[in-house]
């Protein structure tokens, strides 16, 4: 991850994505990044990407948990195969169909999409954020990548 | 593949860099943060005099609690500097005697004299005596039955006077902890002790304050 400091937008929007990355809702994004920085300051604790990023996942966590759920649970990516709620406009039909590719994915596994190719953060600080082996990490992604592109083909022969 | 399925990366960032909140979210949830850092300094302020006010009778309750009890070791330390470890062990022997002596327990071998104690009480290490005190007067023996003194084997003898006033005689041979034994008389709990050495035993009697 990259050790700098951002400024506060920039540490917003940063988190807002990662938050769209577990829960593919823009509605609760916003809620998951809202609360997640609230409790920080509340806390007495700094805001700045690793906390910011860490309180996120914690609060989506805590979610599924109230549900009777987990990241890996099939469940929830069944509820997410549906386009991204909220007002924001897709900016094109690329973007609608890999909206709806990563909706077909496993929170863990669109999180870990994200880690890697958004925030460009190496295997290592993903297993350390994640508390996850190596092995099993670049195994996911490499599985979500497949399962993405799978999606995306079947979305343009359909 | 087609082409825009070749780099996934690219598009992932691209796809996620173009998901933003609006600005209007983003000075909202500034507001309510800078509005949290502050309530969160007063609310902290806040609790902290809370916990200090509920937690004042607590505080004084443990430091009248730590004074009772520093006072209670300084008077411990300080008896056992002014007094002798012989003196502390007679203090000890005679809080015995005292105890015992209430007890009024029955004597388990009736006698008329000290002698005859001697005859009878087989187990003692030593021969009871009738001391030089009572030699003269008109003290006279009931009985006696076995006893300890800090933790040897003693005679426990009644005695009585013409007036019918009994008083308990302890006799045992001065060893271990009963060798640093010095003379001394105390009055503990209504009786008058007293705990002195004669004929190579010690002897400790106990009877009626200001007999």
């Amino acid at each position: 991850m990259a050790d700098m400091s951002p400024n506060m937008d920039e540490l917003l929007q940063r988190g807002y994505r990662y938050a769209l990355s577990l829960a593919h809702d823009r509605h609760d994004a916003e809620e998951l990044l809202q609360e997640a920085c609230l409790s920080l300051v509340q806390s007495g604790g700094r805001l700045h990407v690793g906390s910011v990023l860490t309180a996120v996942r914690h609060r989506f966590i805590d979610r599924l948990r109230r549900r009777g759920l987990t990241m890996q649970s099939l469940d929830v990516a069944a509820e997410m195969i549906r386009e991204v709620a909220g007002p924001a406009a897709l900016t094109s039909e690329l973007d609608a169909e890999l909206e709806r590719a990563l909706g077909a994915l496993r929170p863990e596994e669109r999180e870990l999409l994200y880690l890697a190719a958004v925030e460009e953060m190496t295997i290592a600080e993903i297993a350390k954020m994640t508390d996850r082996p190596r092995g099993t990490i670049l195994s996911l992604i490499h599985r979500a990548k497949r399962k993405v592109r799978a999606l995306l083909i079947a979305a343009r022969y359909a | 593949m087609q082409p825009e399925l070749d780099n996934l990366d690219e598009r992932l960032r691209g796809f996620y860099q173009r998901q933003s909140i609006a600005p209007a979210t983003v000075d909202r949830l500034k507001r309510k943060l800078n509005a949290a850092t502050t309530t969160t300094v007063a609310a902290g302020e806040s609790v902290t005099a809370s916990l200090s006010r509920l937690r004042r009778p607590v505080l004084i309750a443990a430091v009248f609690s730590t004074i009772a009890a520093v006072a209670a070791l300084v008077l411990l330390v300080f008896w056992l500097s002014i007094t002798r470890p012989d003196e502390r062990v007679a203090h000890l022997a005679a809080q015995e005697v005292a105890l015992n002596h209430h007890k009024q327990l029955a004597v388990e071998y009736p006698a008329a004299t000290i002698d005859q104690l001697a005859g009878a009480m087989s187990k003692l290490d030593f021969t009871p005596v009738m001391p030089q005190r009572f030699r003269d007067n008109d003290h006279r023996v009931i009985g006696a039955r076995y006893c300890s003194l800090r933790g040897q084997i003693a005679a426990q003898i009644r005695l009585t006077d013409t007036s019918g006033r009994t008083c308990t005689l302890y006799e045992a041979r001065p060893m271990n902890e009963l060798a640093e034994v010095a003379a001394a008389e105390f009055e503990i709990d209504g009786c008058r002790i007293e705990v002195w050495r004669e004929a190579g035993l010690l002897m400790v009697l106990a009877g009626p304050a200001h007999q």
